[in-house]
């Protein structure tokens, strides 16, 4: 889970200090011991070292800024791909305050299995949440021994429940970690709905062989313009490219394009960024580069992070239906579907806080046809 | 370009066995395949597999395929591949 490292003490009468030197950024890999920082007063500057081997997954402050000790300087992560804390995952400066309000009924289970108040935990937005007490819980390691099991309600069965039959633990890969979370976040934050189209394949098939004959291409592009079809439909609806932050709704300032790439047993989400600016064939190449990563299991962090609205399919394997997950902090993910008798099929699991049905469905019509000049 | 000598005849045996191998894997019985077919337009490879054909070239001829290489007229066939890979490596004399 995202970790925050913080803003040191330079001395006893310093209760804030200056931000002199960034030496990494989000995306970058870091080994512990790492200097990530340089910070100053008026006596002294110090360094600030990465306390784990991981990965940078935001930088909370900008250089020169006067931040107060104490402050989340930037969050490290096991992974490249791990989410950050909403409040922190779009830079925007919310307030840590202790909640009035009760905590979320999840926030109240992990509170009592780690024995803490909700008085104790600071709450990005005005109800306490889990993403808060995961985020205090990691900032305070003594209170981490019970935090493997702190998205495990109490009515669930753990490895120590009797309920387990006997067998071994193993680690999850970073992909398998990756999902979990992805899993996780739409449990505990989004409130996901789901709806589908039955769609007629004949125009976007023509289109895709029109398109392929016309560019001469090795693969049919179909896919990847069905894709762009989405990220441009997502840049005229801004809705489709937000998510929830602190109770407000955040626009993604562009299109980053999730797409779904199975290789071996592995599945990744991999990213063109700014999607809507590229024309079709830069995107086809773009989304072509991701694909042939993610089978050679060489894609960069940045390949796999960023994602505002994403495209599956699993036309490949006839599936008639699938209902994918959201993943974290997107309003949307359209799966395709084309079953063996020849019927298409667009679904969409959306984020109901951000859309309604009938949003999702608008953006599913939208997709269903090829733009007329492709 | 590889510094390695790269045995022409064995490479294109190579390539048309694993068009053949990724074939059977996405369910074609018994597939067949001449040299101057164009893979796509036999229907044995979908894009999935034709990517995974692509990676596995240049993993085997330790070569670079730029994406604008993508193109029928480069690796559409078997007898465009074993040219296309030609061109890129040192073939053995």
């Amino acid at each position: 889970m995202p970790t925050p490292l913080h803003t040191p003490r330079v001395n006893n009468n310093d209760d804030t200090v200056r931000l002199v030197k960034l030496l990494v950024k989000a995306g970058d890999a870091v080994r512990a011991g790492q200097l990530v920082a340089e910070v100053e007063t008026d006596k002294a500057n110090f360094t600030v070292e990465s306390d784990r081997d991981g990965y940078v997954l935001a930088v909370e402050k900008a250089l020169n800024d006067t931040i107060d000790v104490g402050s989340v300087l930037l969050w490290l992560g096991a992974t490249a791909d791990e989410a950050v804390p909403a409040f922190a995952a779009v830079g925007a400066p919310v307030e840590s305050t202790t909640s009035t309000a009760p905590p979320t009924l999840k926030a109240a289970q992990l509170l009592a299995q780690h024995g803490l108040s909700a008085s104790e935990v600071p709450a990005s937005t005005g109800r306490l949440t889990v993403a808060d007490v995961e985020a205090y819980l990691a900032a305070h390691p003594g209170n981490l021994a019970n935090l493997q099991g702190s998205s495990i309600t109490p009515n669930e069965p753990n490895a120590s429940s009797p309920a387990i039959a006997a067998g071994s633990s193993e680690p999850l890969s970073p992909e398998e970690r990756g999902m979990l979370r992805t899993v996780l976040w739409q449990r505990d934050e989004a409130v996901p709905g789901y709806v589908e189209l039955a769609y007629d394949a004949k125009a976007w098939e023509q289109a895709s062989t029109d398109y392929q004959k016309r560019e001469r291409l090795l693969l049919s592009p179909l896919l990847a313009l069905m894709a762009h079809r989405l990220a441009r439909v997502a840049a005229q609806n801004r809705r489709l490219n937000s998510t929830i932050v602190a109770e407000r709704r955040h626009a993604y300032s562009s299109v980053n394009l999730g797409f779904t790439i199975q290789s071996d047993t592995t599945l990744y989400l991999a990213v063109v960024q700014n999607a809507a600016a590229l024309g079709c064939r830069e995107f086809i190449e773009r989304l072509g580069q991701l694909q042939r990563g993610a089978l050679a299991h060489a894609l960069r962090a940045a390949d796999l992070t960023g994602a505002t609205v994403s495209f599956s399919s699993m036309a490949r394997w006839n599936v008639s239906r699938h209902v994918p997950v959201l993943p974290p902090h997107t309003a949307i993910i359209v799966a395709h579907a084309m079953s063996r008798d020849g019927i298409g099929t667009l679904g969409a699991t959306y984020d109901h806080r951000v859309l309604t049905g009938y949003d999702a469905l608008a953006a599913l019509r939208a997709i269903s046809t090829p733009e007329e000049t492709i | 370009m590889t510094t390695h000598a790269v045995d022409m005849a064995a490479a294109r045996d190579a390539i048309r066995a694993k068009v053949i191998d990724l074939a059977s894997r996405t369910g074609t019985k018994k597939p067949t395949l001449s040299d101057d077919d164009l893979i796509p337009e036999t229907g044995l490879l979908d894009s999935a597999a034709i990517m995974e054909l692509i990676v596995w070239i240049e993993t085997r001829f330790d070569i670079e395929i730029e994406q604008s290489d993508l193109t029928i007229e480069n690796l559409g066939s078997v007898n465009s591949i074993v040219q296309y890979v030609g061109a890129h490596v040192r073939p053995m004399a």
